[in-house]
């Protein structure tokens, strides 16, 4: 399994936020995706999930372009986005129950992967009694419903404790190692390190990085 | 979309009874404040009297036989009171508001009346430009003109043609046919069911406050909501996009959750008043439709309960955080209110507020309620289905632009 991405580009107006971006992922690796704020990590991430449309380019998955395939790509992708996507008057069942059937709810609760991230522990609270990294654990939760190979994840452990970083970074390990590509963008040191190779967007081209835990060489270059 | 429209439906009914208690609590209030203020008020004769004050010379043997014939045998007796005053004290009346305008009857009215020429009553009141008085001002300006006007003008007119004749103007046949006369000038009962016809729309004072006011607290209903439906952050309905929810399904769905929760408001307001009004004997509330008549009062006001929740719904698409929507929400609801005619009757506007409030989806509404009162049917029901259309129209666009538009990083 790999994907490929071939000269996506985007220009909002006048302004070119991606310019041909380009490159391959094999299955089991993760990529991060790096750069200054506004840089247009988040908008490549939504056009690869499917929020947004590219001006060009193509997805590919084991060769098919998946942009032409919108419900195939809903299967393949998971997304979890920057903010918070859950309805925040229910309770984190209620919020699963938007993805799950009830069978393989219970199936995952009892000794899935969502008992795994925890979510078991707090399924009758209210997500706006919930701390930020519940919520955010929910939000993975939510997004391996259907078990997708592939996870899109824009900024997954920004302002989380220790704690529920590293449950989050055990969970990305497993799917790593399960032969699930990971791409990821981040700011985050702890998540650079799960990260397989690296690359930059800046000025609207990519290019790799390669970290080799040189924060310094790393801010240069942003 | 079944499980997302199932979830909106819970999230909005776990708000119910909040909002509900409140809107039940306000609805009832208003109902007893205008049951009081209008229905019961209305049975006191004293409190509907438009003083007026009379200024001339109170000598006048035929002024006090005009005078006493319109506070007799007039049907504006129930309506006006007259009052003898001098002038000096019929100005200070007017000011201190104790009458409502005053009648300057000019010297040598009665002698030029004799000739059958008429001199012009002075009819002096305050500079009400929007008031609901004026309207009841103006009317009460053409009784009192034609009324005392013609009697005096009919009555002499009558006893120079006697004189005419060599027949006694003081006998008893001429004051036979004086007070035939007056009976037949002074029946004017049309006039004044022609003049509560036209207050608005075909309906009575108190009725048009009542649609005016229902839209308005209907409007408002839905300000418990804004909370849930102003959006920040719009994460969810991005991933929504990604599972193939597309905006217009989203939207649809939270609409429509929306609309069962304030039309089981409604629902339940109706059922309040309507019990209190039973129970209390209509000491409460003077509000008791049968059943029958309760279910097609719900369903007629469907459409409005449709477009003013879909207005609603666009003014919180329309908000960016939660001070704004509740900002923006409060002041267009109260200026729609005020432009259609919602909080004073309609007709009390300039020409060109009128022409305004009758395209916009409150005058609509009001119009309509209007119209199920006065038992009128009219397009408005089109209007208001395709006004409902056009808001939702206009939110899927914004709900489009704002999930699917610039992304922050």
């Amino acid at each position: 399994m790999n994907i490929e991405i071939k000269k996506v580009s985007k220009t909002y107006g006048k302004k070119s936020v991606l310019r041909d971006i380009s490159f391959r992922a094999q299955g089991g690796r993760c990529v991060g995706i790096l750069g200054g704020n506004g840089c247009g990590k988040s908008t490549l991430l939504s056009i690869l999930a499917g929020v947004q449309r590219c001006d060009s380019g193509e997805f590919l998955y084991d060769g098919k372009n998946l942009f032409d395939y919108p419900m195939q790509r809903s299967e393949l992708i998971g997304y979890v986005p920057q903010g918070t996507p859950l309805i925040e008057e229910l309770n984190a069942y209620d919020n699963l129950l938007l993805w799950y059937d009830k069978n393989s709810l219970k199936k995952e609760l009892d000794q899935g992967v969502l008992a795994m991230l925890g979510i078991d522990k707090f399924l009758k609270t209210q997500v706006s009694k919930m701390s930020g990294g519940m919520k955010k654990r929910l939000s993975i939760g939510c997004a391996i419903a259907k078990r997708p190979p592939v996870l899109l994840l824009d900024e997954p452990m920004a302002a989380l404790d220790l704690s529920c970083k590293q449950t989050i970074i055990e969970y990305l390990s497993r799917h790593k190692e399960r032969g699930g590509i990971l791409l990821l963008a981040t700011h985050d040191v702890l998540e650079l390190e799960l990260c397989d190779e690296c690359y930059i967007i800046k000025n609207g081209t990519i290019s790799p990085f390669l970290y080799e835990g040189d924060i310094e060489k790393l801010v240069k270059r942003l | 979309m079944k499980t997302y429209f199932y979830l909106q439906c819970k999230r909005v009914l776990r708000f119910l009874p909040f909002v509900a208690a409140i809107s039940v609590t306000l609805f009832l209030g208003l109902a007893i404040i205008l049951n009081n203020a209008i229905f019961l008020d209305s049975t006191s004769e004293e409190k509907q009297l438009f003083k007026i004050g009379i200024v001339g010379n109170p000598e006048d043997t035929y002024l006090n036989l005009g005078m006493a014939a319109v506070e007799t045998f007039d049907s504006s007796r129930f309506t006006i009171k007259f009052e003898q005053l001098t002038e000096e004290n019929a100005q200070n009346a007017l000011r201190r508001g104790t009458i409502s305008a005053y009648v300057v009857i000019p010297d040598g009215f009665i002698e030029s009346a004799m000739h059958g020429n008429l001199q012009p009553l002075n009819y002096i009141t305050t500079t009400g430009t929007s008031e609901l008085s004026t309207i009841f001002k103006d009317e009460l300006t053409s009784v009192i003109s034609s009324v005392l006007s013609e009697a005096q003008k009919g009555v002499y007119g009558l006893r120079n043609t006697m004189r005419e004749y060599e027949q006694d103007g003081s006998s008893k046949h001429m004051n036979d046919f004086s007070i035939e006369y007056f009976d037949f000038i002074l029946g004017r009962d049309g006039i004044y069911k022609v003049t509560e016809m036209g207050v608005s729309d075909n309906i009575t004072l108190p009725q048009h406050l009542i649609c005016g006011i229902s839209v308005l607290l209907l409007l408002l209903l839905g300000l418990p909501y804004a909370p849930i439906f102003v959006k920040k952050d719009f994460s969810l309905n991005k991933k929504l996009l990604t599972q193939g929810y597309k905006c217009h399904s989203q939207v649809i769905c939270e609409y429509f959750s929306y609309f069962i929760a304030n039309l089981l408001l409604v629902l339940l307001i109706l059922l309040v008043i309507y019990f209190s009004g039973t129970f209390s004997n209509g000491a409460l509330v003077q509000f008791a439709p049968s059943f029958s008549e309760l279910l097609a009062i719900s369903l007629s006001i469907l459409p409005v309960v449709f477009v003013l929740t879909s207005l609603t719904f666009l003014i919180f698409e329309l908000s960016g955080n939660l001070v704004n929507g509740i900002l923006l929400y409060f002041f267009s609801t109260l200026a729609l209110c005020y432009v259609s005619g919602c909080l004073y009757p309609i007709y009390t506007f300039p020409q060109i507020i009128q022409n305004i409030s009758a395209f916009l989806p409150t005058g609509i509404a009001r119009s309509y309620l209007a119209g199920f009162v006065a038992k009128n049917s009219s397009l408005n029901t089109l209007w208001l289905i395709l006004y409902s259309i056009a808001f939702l129209t206009v939110t899927i666009l914004l709900r489009r632009h704002k999930t699917m538009g610039r992304c922050d990083g």
